[in-house]
C-alpha cells in the first residue's frame, strides 16, 4: 500500500526564534574584501567552492556557465592591467563629453580611479573565478549564473574566505582583444561577471545597517506594506 | 516613507549627489585604521589617532568600515542617493539584521 506522501516529514521546520542558524549568519554576515592576505588559498577549497556553484538552479536545468579559475599571478596582471588600460582609454577618448544621459557616479568615478590606480580592480586577491554565460541559456542565462555565483560566494565565505564580485573585467573583454583571445571565448560563452577569492586581512565579518525596502504583503483580502 | 517621484532625465544635474554618512564613536575608536584600510572609497582617514570621513567624503554606504571595526565605533547614519541617475524609493529606515519583525 503506498504511503501517504502528505504524513511525511523530511525535516521538522525549525520555528524562526532564539538565534540565526549558521546558514543565515553566512548569509548576513558576508562582506565584500577588498583587502587580502598575500597568501594562496588551497586548491581543494577552491574546488569546494567550484562544486557549490554546480548544484546551483537554472532554468529548464540547462546550467549555463563556465568557469575559469586564475591563479597565475601572470594570468591575473594580464587582467588588472588590461582593464587599468581600457579604463585610461575611455577616459582618454570621452574627454569632456557630456554624456546623452546622466551616468551612475559610483561606476564613473570607479572606471576614474581605476585609470588613475587609486582603485585595484582585483584588491590583489590569489585567485579569480570568472563566469562566462552560455548565451543559449533558457530565459536569463544572467540571472542563472548569478544564482551560481552567489552559492559559489556564499561556500567561500562559510570557509573564512573573502570574496568580492568585479564586475570591471568587462571592459577589458569587451575592449582589449587579447584577453578574449587569450581565454579563447567564443559563441556560445560571453564573458558575465567575475569575483575575487583570498583570505582577508583582519576580521570583515559582521552585520551592518542596511535600509529596509517596502515589501507588499496580501493577505486575508488585504494588502499591508511593511518595512 | 512615501513614494518618491521618480526623476526625469532632463532636469536632473549628473553632478547632483548625497554621499552616506557614518557616525564614529570617538570614545571606542582606537585609531587602528582598519576603516581606513578596507574604505574603497577612500572616505575615512585617520587624525589624532582618531578616524574620521574626509571632507569631501564618497562614502556609498557599504559599511566595510562598520563590519571591521573591532570596537563596534561606527554605524551608518545616512545612505548615498544619487538623484541625477537613481533615486531611493519606497525605502523604510536603516537596520541591521532582525530576527522577529
Amino acid at each position: 500500500m503506498a504511503e501517504n506522501l502528505d504524513k511525511v516529514v523530511a525535516k521538522p521546520v525549525q520555528q524562526a526564534d532564539q538565534d540565526w542558524n549558521e546558514t543565515e549568519k553566512v548569509i548576513l554576515t558576508r562582506r565584500s574584501v577588498r583587502v587580502y592576505q598575500d597568501k594562496q588559498v588551497p586548491e581543494e577549497l577552491i574546488k569546494r567552492i567550484l562544486e557549490a556553484g554546480r548544484f546551483a538552479p537554472s532554468a529548464g536545468n540547462v546550467q549555463p556557465w563556465k568557469f575559469i579559475v586564475v591563479r597565475d599571478p601572470k594570468v591575473l596582471n594580464l587582467l588588472e592591467e588590461s582593464t587599468i588600460g581600457a579604463c585610461q582609454k575611455i577616459i582618454e577618448m570621452s574627454g569632456n563629453a557630456k554624456p546623452p544621459q546622466p551616468f551612475h557616479p559610483v561606476p564613473t568615478s570607479g572606471m576614474l580611479n581605476i585609470a588613475a590606480r587609486r582603485f585595484g580592480v582585483l584588491h590583489g586577491a590569489p585567485t579569480v573565478i570568472l563566469i562566462f554565460k552560455d548565451v543559449r541559456g533558457l530565459h536569463s542565462p544572467d540571472l542563472d549564473c548569478g544564482i551560481a555565483g552567489q552559492n559559489m560566494i556564499l561556500a567561500a565565505t562559510s570557509l573564512g574566505l573573502g570574496t568580492c564580485w568585479v564586475n570591471f573585467l568587462n571592459v577589458a573583454f569587451e575592449f582589449v582583444p587579447q584577453v578574449k583571445e587569450f581565454f579563447g571565448v567564443e559563441y556560445p560563452f560571453e564573458f558575465l561577471t567575475s569575483f575575487t577569492v583570498g583570505y582577508p586581512k583582519g576580521n570583515p565579518f559582521g552585520m551592518v545597517e542596511r535600509d529596509t525596502h517596502a515589501v507588499e504583503w496580501y493577505e486575508n483580502g488585504s494588502k499591508q506594506v511593511i518595512y | 516613507m512615501g513614494k518618491t517621484v521618480l526623476l526625469d532625465w532632463d532636469s536632473t544635474d549628473l553632478r547632483e549627489t548625497k554621499y552616506g554618512v557614518i557616525s564614529i564613536d570617538h570614545d571606542k575608536c582606537s585609531g587602528c585604521s582598519w576603516c581606513a584600510q578596507v574604505c574603497m572609497t577612500k572616505s575615512l582617514e585617520i587624525e589624532d589617532k582618531k578616524a574620521k570621513m574626509t571632507v569631501p567624503s564618497e562614502c556609498i554606504g557599504c559599511c566595510d568600515c562598520q563590519a571591521i571595526c573591532a570596537k563596534d565605533a561606527i554605524t551608518l547614519i545616512e545612505v548615498p542617493d544619487y538623484p541625477g541617475y537613481f533615486k531611493l524609493v519606497e525605502r523604510g529606515k536603516l537596520s541591521k539584521p532582525r530576527l522577529n519583525w
